[in-house]
C-alpha cells in the first residue's frame, strides 16, 4: 500500500495514500470541528468549518477535502486558523436562533458544541435574522430552517446513501432552503436517516421532540428485532420507556456509519404499550385472570404431563416464532425433545417452502456476509423485493454502486426500488422466474464464458426460447453474463419469493445450477445468501427448529388436532389466528385442543382462545442473540428490566421444564450458549457473554464455495399466464409490517396507512381502474375489498397484497394446499 | 412537503418526449432538456418537470435544485412582456428604486410577479452589466437606459 507522511502540530504520522487532512488529524487524536464532512459520502466543502494552515499553501485550507501529501505541515491551531473558525461560526450564527435551551438538540448539537469550543463569545451582527414557520416534511420528519446551516449533510444522506433523493435544496444563497418532493420515481422511505445525519436542530423527529433532553436517556446498545439484516442500534430510555432509537453510537462520534430503516427507528413504541401483559393468565369458569407464576407453572406442568402420559408426547406440540432469541429457541427444542418427547416442533407458519428441499439446504449452507456485498464486483439480487424486505442489504448493494465497485443484476417480475442502481434489470413474466434463472442466465454463460464442458453439453436449449417463456431478450442474459463471469467476487442473494414461488423446488435447482456453473469457472468467487425474513430466522434454521422424525410442521399439527390426534399446543411469540393460512379453520383446530399455552407480550387472537397465557418481555428488555441472516449472532443487552412478571422465553421455558420435573440448572443466556455450543453444530465458537459490541459469525462447517451439483430440470414448463381479470397473487412483508409486533407500533401504522392490492399499470389501464379505486379478490372460499394502488414497474398479471394488516384477510381466501395463488379481480 | 398541484387542462407532452428521448441515455444533459422544455411550454409546469423526473429516473429535488437555482427557469406562466428593472449598486444610487415603485404600482404587482391577464411580469434583478447607463431596465429584450420614473410610467403607458 502507497502511504505518505506528514507532520500535524508537530507530530507525524504515516497514512495511506489518499487519506484527507482531517482523517490523519484524527488519527493522532486532534479534533479538527466540522459541519458538512460525512465519511461515508464525498467530501464537499460547503462549511468551511475545517480550515487549517498547511505550510507552503497561500491560504487556509479545508481539511476534509484536502488530501494529505509526503511532507505536508499541518497547523489546526493557529491564530489564523483560530480567527477563520470564529468567523464562520459568527456567519453561522447571523441567522441562526440563540435559544439552544427551547431546541430539541441542545445536548447534543454540532454548532451548540463547536461554538463552545471555537466560536466567538459575542456577535457584532444584530440585524434581524431570517424566519421561517417549522414545518412537518411527513409524519416523522419536522424542519426547521431556522436553524440549517445549510451543510447539505442531509440531502446527501437520502440520495447517496439511501439512494432515495427525497430531499433537495431549492433556491440559492442565503435563500437556500431544505425541501422534499414525492413525485417521479421517489418517496420518502421514513428510514429517519437524515434526522441522524443533521448536525442542529433543523430536522428533528416528530415521535421524540420534546419527550426528553438527550443528556437524561439512558443508552443502551441493542440489535433491531424486526427484519433479518441485524441492523445495530441504541436504544434510548427512561425508566422503562424506549424513547428513541437511534443508529448504534460509537462515543465520542456524532454521526454513526450504521444505519436503520423505518422500523428500526420508529418500528420501537409497542414496547411502551400499556396493553403489555404483565401477569400470566388462567382460564377460570371461561375468563383469563391474573395468576402467579407459580400457579401458572404448576397448571401447565400438570396440564403437559398429564396429556403426555395418556396421549404420549406425539400428542404435543410447539410453535416457536423466529422472532424469538436464540437462547429461547434452543429451550424450546429441548423441551420438545428432552422432556416432552415430542417430534412436533415447528417455527414456519406458512408452509414458505419447505426448508427440506436438498438445493436450499446447500444453497443456505453457508450464507455470505452482509459485508461481502460492499466489495462484490457482480451483486445479483434474486426473488425479493429487497428495498421492502431487506433495506438495509439494499443500503449495501447502493453502497458499493456509489463507489463504483459493484454492478447489479436483479431477476424479479418487478420493480425492486434500487433505481438507477442496477446494471442489469432482467424482469421475467410471472411464473417463468425458474426458467429465466435455469435456462436464462445459465445458458447465457455457457455462451460467454469458459464454464465446465461436461454441464455445457446438459443444456441444450436456445436463448429464443427462454426469451419467448420470459418476455426477456436474449442480449440482456448475455450481458448480465457477462458481467457475472468478468467479476472476481460475485455475490448472489434470493428472498422470500422464490421460496413462496409455485415452483419453488425447480426455482431453486435453477439457483443451484447457476451457482453451480459459476463456480466452474477458473476466475472469481461466488457466495450465496438466502435472504430470510426475520431477525432470528437464520438462528432458528441453524438451531433446527423444525419437525423431528415423523413430526409434524405447523399445518399438520393443525390436522392432527382437528382429528383429536393432538390434544396440546404451546405457542411461543406467534399469532396463527392472524398470520397462518385460513384463519377460521386454525380457530376450530385449535378448539379442539384439551389445553392451548400461548406465551407473547401481547394478548394477541391467539392467546384469547389460550386456556393459559404467558407474559414475555421485549427485545429491549431481554438478554439474548439473534443469528442475523448472514450468520452474525448479536447480543441484546436488557434496557430496563421486565415490566411486572412479564419473563424472558428462555426463563419461562426454563421455569417449565423444573415445574415438570427437569432442572437444567441453567441461570444465564450464557449458561444455555455454552449448552447450545456441545449440543449444536456451528455454535461452538458463541458465547452470549463472549459476543461483544460486533458480534461472532457461526461457523459453518460447509466451505464458503458451496458444493452444489448440477440439477436436471428438464421437464420444467414455466406457468401458463392468467388472463383476463384473474389475477396472480403475491403476498408480500411491506417495508412497515412484517410480523404481528409491527402491528402494535403506532408509528408505523401511521407510516404504512391503509391497506392497498397494488397492480401493474398495464392491467390497470387494460381494466380501466384507476388509483384508489375500490376492487374487490375473489375466490372460491371468499373475497374481500380494498382501495387499489397502481404502480408503473410491476409485472403483468399480478396482484401485489401486503400481509399482516390485519384488515386484510388474505389468508381466508386460500387454502394451505394451494401454492399457486389465484384470484378474481372486481372493480368495486 | 412540496406540493405540486396538477393545472385543470391537460399538458400536451408528446413534445417534451420527443426532446427526452432525443438525450435518453446520456447524462449531464438536464439543464438542456430544461432549456429546450421551457422554449416549449413558455415555463417549466409542474407536469413537466414530473414527465422529466419519472422519464429520466432523476429525481424530482434534483430537477427543483436546478430550476430554482438558475434565475433563467421559471414555475409559473409569465406575461407576454416581461420587464426587468436592475436594482445593482449603481441603478440603485441613481434612483432605481423609485423606479421600482412605479412599475409596481402602475401594475398593481411586485418583483417575481405576473399580472392576472398575464400580459406582464416583472423582476427586480441586480446589475445588467450596463452601469454607465444606470438606471437600466431591459423590456422584452430592450435595453433602456438614463431611466426615470416618468419615463418609466410613459413607456408602461404606451404599451397598453
Ligand atoms: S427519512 Fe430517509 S428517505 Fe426520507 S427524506 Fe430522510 S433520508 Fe430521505
Ligand atoms: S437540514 Fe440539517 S443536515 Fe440538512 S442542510 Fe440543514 S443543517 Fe444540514
Ligand atoms: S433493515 Fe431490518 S434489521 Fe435493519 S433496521 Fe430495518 S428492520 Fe431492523
Ligand atoms: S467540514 Fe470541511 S468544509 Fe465542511
Ligand atoms: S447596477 Fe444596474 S446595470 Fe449595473
Amino acid at each position: 500500500m502507497n502511504t505518505v507522511t506528514l507532520t500535524i502540530d508537530g507530530k507525524t504520522i504515516t497514512v495511506p495514500a489518499g487519506t484527507t487532512v482531517l482523517n490523519a488529524a484524527k488519527k493522532l487524536g486532534i479534533h479538527i470541528p466540522i459541519f458538512c464532512y460525512h465519511g461515508e459520502l464525498e467530501p464537499i466543502g460547503a462549511c468551511r468549518m475545517c480550515l487549517v494552515e498547511i505550510e507552503k499553501m497561500p491560504k487556509l485550507a479545508i481539511s476534509c477535502a484536502t488530501v494529505a501529501s509526503e511532507g505536508m505541515v499541518v497547523y489546526t491551531r493557529t491564530e489564523k486558523v483560530l480567527k477563520a473558525q470564529k468567523g464562520m461560526l459568527e456567519f453561522l450564527l447571523i441567522n441562526h436562533p440563540l435559544d439552544c435551551p427551547v431546541c430539541d438538540k441542545g445536548g447534543e448539537c454540532e454548532l451548540q458544541d463547536n461554538t463552545f469550543s471555537f466560536g466567538p463569545a459575542a456577535s457584532r451582527f444584530d440585524d434581524l435574522k431570517r424566519r421561517y414557520v417549522k414545518r412537518d416534511l411527513n409524519e416523522v420528519i419536522r424542519l426547521d430552517m431556522n436553524r440549517c446551516i445549510m451543510c447539505r449533510r442531509c440531502v446527501r444522506t437520502c440520495a447517496d446513501l439511501h439512494g432515495e433523493g427525497v430531499l433537495g435544496v431549492v433556491e440559492r444563497g442565503f435563500r437556500s432552503e431544505i425541501d422534499m418532493f414525492k413525485g417521479g420515481e421517489t418517496e420518502c422511505t421514513y428510514c429517519g436517516d437524515c434526522i441522524e445525519a443533521c448536525p442542529v436542530g433543523a430536522l428533528t423527529s416528530i415521535p421524540f421532540r420534546f419527550k426528553a433532553r438527550v443528556w437524561e436517556l439512558k443508552k443502551t446498545d441493542s440489535v433491531c428485532a424486526y427484519c433479518a439484516d441485524g441492523c445495530r442500534m441504541t436504544l434510548e430510555t427512561r425508566e422503562q420507556e424506549i424513547l428513541r432509537v437511534r443508529d448504534r453510537l460509537t462515543p465520542g462520534e456524532y454521526l454513526s456509519t450504521e444505519h436503520l430503516c423505518s422500523k428500526g427507528h420508529f418500528g420501537f413504541d409497542y414496547v411502551n404499550k400499556p396493553e403489555r401483559l404483565r401477569t400470566p393468565l388462567l382460564r377460570k369458569n371461561g375468563q383469563l385472570v391474573p395468576v402467579s407464576w407459580e400457579e401458572a407453572f404448576e397448571y401447565a406442568a400438570k396440564e403437559l404431563k398429564r396429556i403426555k402420559e395418556v396421549q404420549g408426547g406425539k400428542s404435543i406440540g410447539i410453535l416457536a416464532s423466529p422472532r424469538l432469541g436464540t437462547e429461547d429457541l434452543f429451550l424450546a427444542k429441548k423441551l420438545a425433545g428432552d422432556i416432552l418427547e415430542t417430534p412436533n416442533l415447528d417455527h414456519l407458519l406458512t408452509p414458505l417452502g419447505t426448508f427440506e428441499d436438498d438445493s436450499f439446504q446447500r444453497l443456505a449452507a453457508h450464507p455470505a456476509k452482509l459485508e461481502d456485498i460492499e466489495v462484490a464486483q457482480a451483486i445479483v439480487v434474486i426473488g425479493t423485493d429487497i428495498s421492502q424486505s431487506n433495506p438495509l442489504a439494499r443500503l449495501r448493494i447502493i453502497r458499493s454502486s456509489y463507489r463504483n465497485i459493484g454492478k447489479v443484476i436483479t431477476l424479479y417480475p418487478h420493480d425492486m426500488g434500487l433505481k438507477g442502481y442496477v446494471s442489469h434489470e432482467l424482469k421475467p413474466r410471472f411464473g417463468s422466474e425458474p426458467s429465466a434463472v435455469g435456462f436464462g442466465l445459465t445458458r447465457a454463460l455457457t455462451e460467454t464464458a469458459p464454464v465446465n464442458a461436461e454441464i455445457k453439453s446438459r443444456l441444450n436449449n436456445t436463448l429464443e426460447q427462454v426469451s419467448q417463456e420470459t418476455g426477456i431478450d436474449a442480449p440482456f442474459f448475455l450481458e448480465a453474463a457477462k458481467t457475472l463471469a468478468g467479476a472476481e467476487r460475485r455475490v448472489i442473494l434470493f428472498g422470500r419469493e422464490v421460496l413462496s414461488h409455485p415452483q419453488r423446488n425447480e426455482y431453486l435447482k435453477a439457483i443451484e445450477n447457476l451457482v453451480t456453473l459459476l463456480n466452474s469457472l477458473e476466475n472469481g468467487i461466488t457466495r450465496v445468501s438466502w435472504l430470510p425474513e426475520y431477525n432470528n430466522s437464520r438462528g432458528a434454521y441453524d438451531l433446527g427448529i423444525k419437525p423431528g422424525e415423523k413430526g409434524l410442521a405447523f399445518n399438520g399439527m393443525m390436522e392432527a388436532a382437528t382429528r383429536g390426534e393432538l390434544k396440546a399446543l404451546y405457542v411461543i411469540g406467534e399469532n396463527p389466528m392472524v398470520r397462518g393460512y385460513c384463519p377460521e379453520e386454525i380457530k376450530a383446530s385449535l378448539g379442539k385442543l384439551d389445553f392451548l399455552m400461548v406465551q407473547d407480550l401481547f394478548l394477541t387472537e391467539t392467546a384469547q382462545l389460550a386456556h393459559l397465557v404467558l407474559p414475555a418481555t421485549s427485545f429491549a428488555e431481554k438478554d439474548s442473540t439473534y443469528v442475523a441472516g448472514d450468520g452474525l449472532a448479536q447480543k441484546l443487552t436488557p434496557a430496563f428490566s421486565p415490566k411486572e412478571d412479564a419473563r424472558a422465553d428462555w426463563y419461562i421455558l426454563a421455569g417449565l421444564a423444573q415445574a415438570m420435573g427437569t432442572d437444567w440448572g441453567l441461570i444465564s443466556p450464557a449458561d444455555i450458549m455454552t449448552l447450545a455450543a456441545k449440543e449444536i453444530p456451528g455454535f461452538q465458537m458463541i458465547d452470549n457473554s463472549k459476543l461483544g459490541r460486533d458480534g461472532l459469525y457461526l461457523d459453518y462447517p460447509t466451505p464458503e464455495k458451496l458444493p452444489t451439483q448440477w440439477q436436471e430440470i428438464h421437464k420444467y414448463t414455466p406457468l401458463v399466464p392468467l388472463t383476463d381479470n384473474r389475477f396472480d397473487v403475491i403476498i408480500e412483508n411491506n417495508l412497515f409490517h412484517s410480523g404481528s409486533l409491527s402491528r402494535y407500533a403506532t408509528v408505523l401504522n401511521k407510516l404504512s396507512g391503509a391497506a392497498y392490492v397494488q397492480i401493474s399499470r398495464m392491467d390497470a389501464k387494460r381494466l380501466n381502474l384507476s388509483e384508489g379505486q375500490k376492487v374487490t379478490l375473489s375466490t372460491a372460499r371468499g373475497r374481500f375489498s380494498l382501495p387499489l394502488k397502481i404502480r408503473k414497474h410491476q409485472g403483468a398479471g399480478t396482484l401485489i397484497v401486503p400481509s399482516n394488516f390485519t384488515e386484510v384477510p388474505i389468508f381466508n381466501l386460500f387454502s394451505k394446499e394451494e401454492t399457486r395463488h389465484q384470484v378474481e379481480l372486481i372493480a368495486g | 412537503m412540496s406540493q405540486v398541484s396538477m393545472q385543470s387542462e391537460p399538458l400536451d407532452l408528446k413534445p417534451l418526449d420527443e426532446i427526452l428521448s432525443e438525450y435518453a441515455g446520456r447524462t449531464g444533459t438536464l439543464i438542456t432538456i430544461l432549456q429546450r422544455a421551457q422554449e416549449i411550454y413558455g415555463y417549466l409546469p409542474p407536469e413537466v418537470l414530473l414527465h422529466i423526473a419519472e422519464r429520466g429516473d432523476i429525481p424530482l429535488s434534483q430537477i427543483y435544485g436546478v430550476v430554482t437555482f438558475y434565475s433563467q427557469f421559471y414555475l409559473t406562466r409569465r406575461g407576454k412582456h416581461i420587464i426587468r428593472q436592475c436594482d445593482g449598486t449603481a441603478c440603485h444610487v441613481r434612483g432605481a428604486g423609485k423606479i421600482v415603485d412605479v412599475v409596481e404600482h402602475e401594475l398593481n404587482i411586485v418583483d417575481g410577479e405576473t399580472t392576472p391577464d398575464y400580459k406582464y411580469s416583472f423582476e427586480v434583478v441586480y446589475c445588467l452589466g450596463s452601469c454607465g447607463l444606470s438606471p437600466v431596465a431591459v423590456i422584452d429584450d430592450t435595453v433602456y437606459g438614463r431611466l426615470s420614473p416618468e419615463k418609466m410610467a410613459q413607456m408602461l403607458k404606451e404599451m397598453h
